[in-house]
């Protein structure tokens, strides 16, 4: 008796999770990249966003207080990012993001 | 002599000439790092006919972060501790993990569970802002705090606000039946890492973060398996459903010039009824009770990041409420409530000195019948490399 | 022999904490644009609208660290070594544009640099608008 009714809410949790796969993986790509140098010549393309130093400040003192970008080398960020990206279950932006903005400031 | 001098020569320019080129090489694709935490620190305990003060062991607990590509990775922790004179080692997570596309990523072997957030995200000593867990984690908890098995997690942007989900399988827990902790009968143990039967637990968590400055965010998580017994004994069907509500609000906020958390989740397991037996007298009486349980915790801190001082800007003032209630009837059957309060000191962003109190008043529990109040001091350091 | 052998412990153990010294007392030291920088001119200047502009790019990217009024109170700063410049300070407002601008293209760890990131005229409109945080 109770076992249909376990089951039934694991399913709803994996049919919410479904549903939102299927309805967010047709939407395009909402972001731009960090620009880069070519980008940054011409001030009309240069878009105002969310920065990379803006989510690193909120994201990560979700849990801990923001990282200073001096502590680690590029490679090492990368390494931390996708390590942070998993364990705290960032979205790819965030992550790229903070990435980026912390290899910009070491 | 002439000659080692021009050996020398050669030797410091070849170095400083190798030295300059080895800059320009790319980084490899497999990048290794050597991470982790420990602490230590100093208790002070007083449960009223008995005090006890003690220096602890420092608590190291390596990670070892090997990402192999962009997308492929592997990370274990391990966990040294001292327990009365004895090295405990023991190992937190070990799993590989794969980003499958930008919504999803699968792992796989023994993860932390997002059950909740508090054993995922918040127990390590540099991230906790007490020294200690809050009541019904840990040793007796009722949460489960790790698991071997695969989980498929990932996040979403909505354009602001943002959704993370987990979903998993594991060996789940066994069912302390008290045929050899008698006192334990009725508990659900986590650490299974053989499993004693063909059910599984399933679980998974939702978490929303409802603004787009990612201040808040709510999570349900559940967690449930059809059999905890062992497979043909009379426990194999005794299943089990556990359920957990987390919130997290992180913000500064001007107007009292400093960063204000608060944490909270309450935990529910609910385990189906069993019989156990009790030998009272040396006769074997049978009991059987409710087997439901529960814990809560709430914590407030502030950092006041915007004084002028740059000794006060370090500080920290935190406070904690949390309650444990076991099943009544249970061996085991147990209340508590605990208050914590501390002020910290971050020597840096991932090192901090804590002085905490700490006041539990638990009726019932291991140490038999009746109302215990502890009361403890702490002065923890913690650091996080 | 033996004093021979104690001066040149006592020479390592110098060399050693002056090393130490060294390194530390370079973390410490005062960020100085070249006086070259000085001569660096400000196209914008004098030019309010820019300052519009410079108060959106302040809030993208330097409030996070430097804070609202510019105090260097903001949220990710209170981890960094050094602690984020005081922007309305006297001492940072005594400076030249072009010196800011220097700053400002070079970055100093763990202040970010932001040559490539930001266009020339958005950093010329973000230094008219931080010329509006002086106290």
């Amino acid at each position: 008796m109770k076992t249909t009714y376990k089951l039934s809410i694991v399913l709803a949790l994996l049919a919410i999770t479904g549903l939102t796969v299927v309805a967010c993986s047709s939407t395009k790509k909402k972001y731009s990249d960090v620009p880069t140098e070519t980008v940054a010549d011409t001030a009309d393309d240069f878009k105002i966003e969310k920065s990379g130093a803006q989510l690193w400040g909120e994201t990560c003192n979700r849990c801990h207080i923001a990282p200073s970008p001096a502590d680690y080398n590029d490679t090492d960020w990368e390494t931390i990012s996708l390590h942070m990206r998993v364990r705290a279950n960032l979205t790819e932006n965030e992550s790229k993001k903070i990435e980026e903005f912390l290899k910009s400031a070491n | 002599m002439k000659k080692l001098i021009y050996f020398l020569i050669v030797v410091v320019l070849g170095t400083t000439s190798y030295a300059q080129t080895y800059n320009t090489f790319e980084p490899s694709k497999t990048q290794f790092m050597l991470r982790g935490y420990g602490h230590t620190g100093f208790e002070y305990m007083d449960s009223g006919d008995e005090t006890e003060s003690t220096f602890l062991g420092a608590a190291f607990a390596p990670i070892f972060l090997y990402k192999h590509s962009d997308r492929l990775m592997f990370e274990a922790e391990l966990e040294f501790v001292l327990e009365g004179n004895e090295l405990e080692t023991g190992l937190e997570y070990a799993d590989v993990m794969y980003v499958l596309n930008r919504n999803m990523t699968v792992r796989a072997g023994k993860f932390l569970l997002p059950f909740g957030t508090f054993m995922e995200r918040l127990h390590p000593a540099w991230i906790n802002r007490l020294p200690n867990t809050p009541l019904g984690y840990g040793h007796d908890g009722i949460a489960p705090s790790s698991g071997i098995g695969v989980e498929l997690r990932g996040a979403f942007d909505l354009g602001g606000p943002t959704l993370n989900y987990s979903v998993y399988s594991t060996n789940g827990p066994r069912l302390k039946d008290g045929s050899l902790e008698p006192e334990e009968a009725g508990m659900l143990q986590f650490e299974n890492y053989e499993d004693t039967n063909l059910a599984k637990a399933y679980g998974g968590r939702i978490g929303l973060l409802p603004f787009s400055d990612s201040s808040s965010e709510i999570g349900f998580s559940a967690y449930s398996t059809s059999g905890t017994g062992e497979e043909d004994s009379e426990y194999e069907d005794i299943g089990a459903f556990l359920y957990a509500l987390d919130f997290s609000f992180v913000k500064q906020i001007s107007g009292i010039g400093g960063v204000v958390d608060v944490k909270a989740q309450y935990n529910n397991s609910n385990v189906d009824t069993a019989t156990f037996t009790e030998l009272e007298d040396g006769i074997a009486e049978e009991y059987s009770f409710d087997n439901q349980s529960n814990s809560f915790y709430g914590q407030l801190s502030y950092r006041p990041t915007m004084a002028s001082n740059d000794f006060v800007k370090k500080l920290e003032f935190v406070g904690r409420y949390s309650d444990f209630n076991a099943p009544e009837g249970a061996e085991w059957e147990e209340k508590s409530v605990q208050y914590a309060f501390g002020v910290n000191y971050w020597l840096s962003w991932r090192s901090v000195v804590k002085l905490s109190y700490q006041t539990t008043e638990t009726e019932g529990g291991h140490d038999g019948n009746g109302i215990t109040n502890t009361d403890g001091l702490f002065l923890h350091w913690a650091i996080g490399f | 022999m033996k004093n021979k052998r104690d001066i040149r412990i006592w020479t390592i153990i110098m060399v050693t904490g002056l090393l130490i010294l060294g390194f530390n007392g370079h973390a410490q030291e005062k960020w100085v644009a070249p006086a070259s920088a000085d001569k660096i001119v400000n196209p914008l200047k004098g030019d309010t609208d820019a300052v519009a502009n410079g108060k959106r790019t302040y809030r993208m990217l330097c409030v996070v660290c430097h804070g609202a009024k510019g105090k260097g109170d903001g949220v990710g700063g209170a981890g960094l070594k050094p602690l984020p410049t005081n922007l309305t300070s006297a001492e940072f407002q005594a400076q030249t544009d072009g010196a800011i601008f220097w700053k400002l293209e070079e970055g100093r760890s763990p202040m970010a640099s932001y040559k490539t990131a930001l266009p020339e005229k958005k950093r010329w409109e973000l230094i008219n608008y931080i010329r509006t945080l002086k106290q």
